[in-house]
Order: structure tokens, then C-alpha cells, then sequence
């Protein structure tokens, strides 16, 4: 298996599409259906890159990647948030998290892949 | 009724137009079909409200003495139990507002439901097809590389043609070479023979012209008597040479004959032969050129296909694209119908509130009509199994039927 990917959505299709596109990549995808466990997976299961949808019950996207990144062995993996939301505003917070990218729902398999490959090299 | 339950007729009013967007939106006839029939209803209650007195007032005087009528499988009334004004409020038509609330929820649920599996079942066949497209493309470029590349390959094979018909042409040159040169060499050998039988032929004159001489010579020996007797034996000798001479230029020429007709049949059959193998020659090399030249555009069609196969597979994935992100509008559809069935659950919990009777609690008469009212515009069976499944059993039939 290639690197490790956390989804963390509460769609369950957005869950199955991003696993869909990345498998045959040999990419392997952990799934999360909220930040909480994402959270919790994310402690349990290292992982290469996290994949965050921000509107999310029991805990959000931003408080999610910011508890991960406080964890000393996420300072450096890669955060992408995989959102509906396009607005500055929120993209700035996103940004001040130190997250590395921002993918607008709906979202294309080519696209994803394209940054995924970017920042997991 | 109260500013409050004002506001919670109208929001589910609203939440009611939402419902009828998302619906027509994606095409949902039942939910097309039963949200106007409710905010029909509730607005006709609004209008009836306004028409008795400004909201406001009506309110305020009505709601310490709004009761609920207890017997509730006759229409129920709210009754004032003021001397003065007894407004009534259709109460039964709250509590069916309610049951239709409730069902229009459950059925928000159901396309939410039904939407989501639709998308997993989509998505899990879009993907396989994918694959499958994947798969098939790299076997036929992989195939078509292995039938046109490598050794035993189609190229391979046009070139070991090209390279053969060559060596056939060099061949078939060696041979018009070789050919050419024997018909000089039987030239040359005709000219030596021609050569040889003149010289026969002289040397057979000269003996014939010298037996001539030996037999002058003898009749002169005669004349003369004894003493030309040794002269008549010189001659006879110089006669005798003479024949053996005559008789070895004969032998000679014949010998140089046989040998040459041997020499010449020789030279014939190899020229024949020569002729035989260049027209052979000709043949393959004709053969092989055509071979070559039919194989040639066999191996630019697989070369075509090969590329057709990979664009058809670039093609699709562009495809998924296209449906993936049509897959998310359709769960961003799944999700607002989730909202709109919290939303809706809300709003029947309040108008709960309002009549102070839980669904529950709703008799079964008007549960009756509110679900008959909306099972008028069901027209598939997982909406009348939210209502206890339908009555008749017109569809039991199979699915394809031939009359």
C-alpha cells in the first residue's frame, strides 16, 4: 500500500468518492465521519495527509485540524480541506491553521489527485 | 392563535416551499405534488385567520381560552369560552396539518434515503466501469504493443520482409549476373571451338594435300625405276603420315565437337536452370514485397487502434469527472433533504405544541384524512408503505407482462 489518507466528512458519499478515486492510486483512505473521530483515528492510525470537510457535526473541520496539528507528529503532515465553503474569510482561517490546501466541493477526481500528488510527492 | 404560532405556520410554509424547490428541482413528483397541496392548506387556514380579525388581536384575546375540543373523531374546534366573541379554530385541521407535516418529513427521509443509495450504487458502478474501461484499454495496448513490438512482433516482421525481399533482389541480380556471364563464356567457348574446327580443318587440308604430293612423288620414284625406289618408300611414308594426320585432325574435330555439344548442352540446362531460379526469385521477391505491403498498413491500424484506446480511456476518465462531480450535487440534494426533514420535524413538533396533542395522540379520523388526502398523489409503492402500504392490491401483477 501507498500513503496513508484520512477522510474526515460526514457525507458518506464524499467518503466513498474520494475513496473510489484514490484506491486504484495506491493510495490507502482511512475514513472519519465527523472531526472527532477523525481525531481519534488520526492518533490511532498515523497517516500521510488529512482530508477535512469543514461543516461537520460533534466538532468542525478547523477545530479538528487544529487539534490535530498540535499533535507533535502532525506539525508537518499536509491538511487539505475538502469544503462547500469558498470565501475568503474562511480560507484565511484555514490558511492561519497552517493547513496546505483548499479543494471547493464539488470536486473533480483529476483535481484532487493533481494536489495530492503535489504535496505527497 | 399567538404571534408565536403565527411564525411557526409560517415557517413551515417556508420550509414547505423549500421542500417544493428541492423537488422540483431534481424531479420528485410526490414531494412536487404534496408540499403545494400543504401550503395550500395552511395558507387557506392564514387567509381565514386574517379575515376574522388582525393576527395580533385575535391572539392575544384568543389564546387564554383556546381548548381543545376532547372528542376528536368529529372535526375539533378551539372554543372560546368567552361571553363575548367564540372565534373557532378548526383544531382538527391543525392536528391533520400535522400528521401531513409529519408524512412530508418521513418522505424527505425516504428520498434522502433513496438519493443516497441511488449515489452509492451509481458511484459504485461508474468507478467499476472505470476500472473495468482501465483495464480493458491497458490489455489492448499492452496486446497491441506485443503484436506490433519485439522480435515476433508485426514491425519486426515488416522489417525481416524488407530485409528478405532485399537479399531476393540482391539474389535475383547475382543470378542475371551469373547468367550473363555463362552466354559470354558460351560466346567465347563457340569462338575457341570455331577456332579449333578451322584449324582441323586445315591441318585435314594439309594432309589431304600432302598425300596428294606423296602420291606424285611415288609416281615420279616409278618413273625414274630403281633408283627412285628409295624416294617411292619416302613417299608412301609421307603418304601414311599424311592419313595418320587427315585421320587424327578428324578424330580431333570430332572430339572438339562432342565436347563441344556437351560443353553447350551443359551451358543450356545451367542457363534454364539460371532462368528457372530467377524467375523463382522474382516470384518471392514479388511475394514478400506484397507481404510487406500488406502487413504494412496492418501494423499503422493497430498503431491507430492503440491510440484510439488510449484516448477512449483518457476520454472516460474525463467522464468521471463530469459524473463525480454530479454525484455531489446530488448528495448536496441528499443533505438539504436531511435539513428539510429536521427542519420539518421542528415545525410538526411545534405545531404539536400548538394543539397540544402529540402525533401520537391525533385520532385516528384525522390521521385518516390527512393520509389519504396525500396518498392521493402517491404514486410508488415506497410512499404508501410510509402510510402502512396501499390498499389495493392492483400491483401484484408481475413486472413485464405480454397480453
Amino acid at each position: 500500500m501507498g500513503k496513508k489518507i484520512l477522510c474526515i466528512d460526514d457525507s458518506s458519499t464524499i467518503r466513498m468518492l474520494v475513496k473510489k478515486t484514490l484506491l486504484p492510486l495506491d493510495y490507502e483512505v482511512l475514513e472519519a465521519e465527523n472531526g472527532k473521530q477523525g481525531l481519534e483515528m488520526a492518533i490511532n492510525n498515523p497517516v500521510d495527509l488529512l482530508l477535512v470537510d469543514i461543516n461537520m457535526p460533534v466538532m468542525n473541520g478547523f477545530e479538528c485540524v487544529a487539534a490535530v496539528k498540535a499533535l507533535p507528529q502532525y506539525a508537518k503532515v499536509p491538511m487539505v480541506f475538502l469544503t462547500t465553503e469558498s470565501s475568503q474569510e474562511k480560507k484565511d482561517q484555514g490558511r492561519q491553521l497552517g493547513v496546505s490546501g483548499w479543494i471547493i466541493k464539488p470536486f473533480e477526481p483529476d483535481g484532487l489527485v493533481k494536489i495530492l500528488r503535489m504535496l505527497l510527492p | 392563535m399567538t404571534l408565536r404560532n403565527k411564525k411557526i405556520v409560517l415557517a413551515v410554509l417556508l420550509i414547505l416551499q423549500l421542500v417544493e424547490l428541492v423537488a422540483l428541482a431534481e424531479s420528485l413528483v410526490p414531494l412536487g405534488l404534496v408540499v403545494p397541496l400543504l401550503s395550500l392548506a395552511l395558507l387557506a387556514w392564514l387567509f381565514a385567520e386574517r379575515h376574522h380579525e388582525s393576527l395580533p388581536a385575535t391572539v392575544d384575546r384568543l389564546e387564554p381560552v383556546v381548548v381543545m375540543v376532547p372528542e376528536a373523531d368529529e372535526p375539533s374546534q378551539i372554543q372560546s369560552h368567552s361571553p363575548v366573541q367564540k372565534p373557532e379554530i378548526d383544531l382538527s385541521l391543525l392536528m391533520e396539518q400535522q400528521v401531513s407535516i409529519h408524512l412530508a418529513g418521513q418522505l424527505s427521509r425516504l428520498v434522502s434515503d433513496d438519493t443516497e443509495k441511488a449515489v452509492m450504487t451509481l458511484s459504485n458502478s461508474i468507478f467499476g466501469l472505470l476500472q473495468t474501461s482501465k483495464k480493458v484499454s491497458l490489455n489492448i495496448e499492452e496486446s497491441l504493443k506485443t503484436l506490433t513490438g519485439g522480435e515476433a512482433g508485426l514491425d519486426s516482421m515488416v522489417q525481416h520482409l524488407d530485409t528478405h525481399w532485399q537479399a531476393f533482389n540482391n539474389l535475383g541480380q547475382n543470378f542475371d549476373t551469373l547468367r550473363q556471364a555463362l552466354e559470354k563464356d558460351i560466346h567465347v567457348l563457340s569462338v575457341t571451338v570455331g577456332a579449333i574446327n578451322e584449324f582441323s580443318d586445315r591441318i585435314s587440308d594439309l594432309a589431304d594435300q600432302t598425300n596428294v604430293l606423296a602420291i606424285n612423288a611415288s609416281i615420279e620414284a616409278a618413273r625414274v625405276g630403281l633408283p627412285g625406289r628409295g624416294f617411292a618408300v619416302i613417299a608412301n611414308q609421307v603418304q601414311l603420315l599424311a592419313k595418320n594426320s587427315k585421320t587424327i585432325a578428324e578424330t580431333m574435330a570430332e572430339t572438339v565437337r562432342n565436347v563441344v555439344s556437351t560443353v553447350e548442352l551443359s551451358f543450356q540446362r545451367q542457363t534454364e536452370r539460371i532462368r528457372t531460379s530467377e524467375k523463382l526469385i522474382a516470384r518471392s521477391e514479388h511475394d514478400l514485397r506484397d507481404w510487406s505491403q500488406k502487413v504494412e498498413p496492418q501494423v499503422q491500424r493497430v498503431e491507430l487502434l492503440v491510440n484510439q484506446s488510449r484516448s477512449m480511456a483518457e476520454l472516460v476518465t474525463q467522464e468521471l469527472n463530469s459524473v463525480t462531480v454530479s454525484l455531489q450535487f446530488q448528495d448536496r440534494v441528499r443533505q438539504i433533504l436531511e435539513h428539510l426533514e429536521v427542519l420539518t420535524r421542528s415545525a410538526g413538533d411545534d405545531l404539536a405544541n400548538l394543539t397540544e396533542v402529540p402525533l401520537s395522540g391525533v385520532s385516528e379520523n384525522v390521521r385518516m384524512r390527512a393520509v389519504e388526502r396525500a396518498s392521493k398523489l402517491f404514486t410508488v409503492e415506497q410512499e404508501w408503505s410510509l402510510v402502512g402500504g396501499r390498499r389495493s392490491n392492483e400491483n401484484n401483477g408481475p413486472r413485464v407482462e405480454l397480453f
